[in-house]
């Protein structure tokens, strides 16, 4: 029994440590190759944790020569072209000018069924307003679609559109973030008074409060302190 | 880059380390099929004595490996050496001369095959 926890505290460290070394993209979002890296990481890892008549060793020695074979990998192809193309694939134009190159969809096994719903979940119902289909190699479907079925921007329209900036959050669930308020240019005596102005006493109070670049508030507050 | 060179000397560092290991158990059975052939050729000599000796040297050295051994084998290998161990100064004791020898005989092959099984050839690999 304390084998097996202390074995998963260390399985479980490693496994964060080779994550946070691998990167950040989401489980969607893998490289073919990424997404097989994590399933053998994670089967290799859990031997040893299923049987305590496991060498340790036999789960960190494979996890760790994933790791490293595919943080050298990444490097490589990001300076590489060819050996991306090679490791990665290359990104299938399903939809060509309006027109579906049903070789790519064939060499891509993509139904039209599931085309279909691909072109759904990016909110386009009517084939015919798609110019550019492309498969990327990570799955996800990129559309572009004729420029006089694509939403007007604010540019095209000729207007002037003030730019918020990103909100940043103050108060969260009544705990004031101090760095936050002086990275927006503000102090505690200005967050007072806008308290204040919405009738709360403390910043305990308060569920969220943001404030973005043109001094727009967002405020919360917290059920049952009416 | 300094991923990319964290990643080669990591893997680097895990072949050095499996060549070592390697190396260390290839030493380690490599006495013990030593002391095994010595066991046997007294078992053959019908000098029981010499025969359980080697064979107690033999044991009490596996044993004192154990630290290394519990960290690079499975433990299930491990045990099935010293049940062999034992077996063998089983039929030492009741000196049963052809199942002793025997014995001695499944011990270094078991030996061998966990030594070869770490190397680095085409036979463990694939």
């Amino acid at each position: 029994m304390g084998i097996s926890f202390m074995r998963t505290i260390i399985i479980f460290a490693l496994l964060v440590i080779s994550m946070r070394i691998m990167g950040k993209r989401q489980l969607g979002e893998l490289e073919p190759i990424e997404l097989a890296v994590a399933v053998l990481i994670s089967n290799m890892a859990s031997q040893p944790l299923q049987d305590i008549g496991t060498p340790l060793a036999y789960g960190l020695v494979p996890v760790l020569t994933l790791l490293a074979c595919q943080v050298l990998i990444s490097g490589l192809t990001v300076k590489n072209l060819r050996l991306r193309r090679l490791i990665c694939g290359k990104s299938s134009i399903l939809i060509h000018d309006g027109q579906i190159v049903q070789s790519e969809m064939k060499k891509t096994r993509l139904s039209l069924e599931e085309l279909f719903v691909e072109l759904r979940g990016k909110d386009v119902t009517d084939i015919s307003t798609v110019k550019h289909a492309i498969l990327e190699t990570n799955g996800k479907l990129s559309v572009l679609l004729y420029p006089a079925e694509a939403p007007a921007t604010p540019k095209q329209m000729s207007l002037t559109v003030d730019d918020p900036g990103l909100p940043v959050t103050v108060i969260s669930d009544g705990r004031v973030l101090s760095d936050n308020l002086r990275l927006m240019g503000y102090n505690e005596k200005w967050l007072g008074n806008q308290l204040a102005l919405r009738k709360t006493a403390n910043a305990s109070d308060v569920y969220l409060m943001t404030v973005d670049g043109l001094g727009r508030i967002y405020f919360a507050r917290k059920e049952g302190n009416a | 880059m300094k991923k990319e060179t964290f990643a080669v000397l990591l893997l680097a560092l895990l072949l050095g380390l499996s060549i070592l290991n390697a190396w260390a158990l290839d030493k380690i059975t490599g006495r013990l099929i030593g002391t095994m052939d010595a066991c046997r050729s007294s078992i053959d000599a019908e000098n029981w004595d010499d025969a359980a000796k080697q064979a107690e040297t033999a044991l009490d050295y596996w044993g004192k490996k154990g630290a290394y051994t519990h960290i690079v084998l499975r433990h299930s290998e491990i045990d099935a050496l010293t049940e062999n161990f034992y077996r063998l100064l089983e039929r030492i004791y009741s000196r049963d001369g052809a199942a002793a020898s025997c014995e001695a005989r499944l011990t270094m092959e078991a030996l061998e095959s966990m030594s070869s099984i770490e190397k680095l050839r085409p036979g463990s690999i694939f």
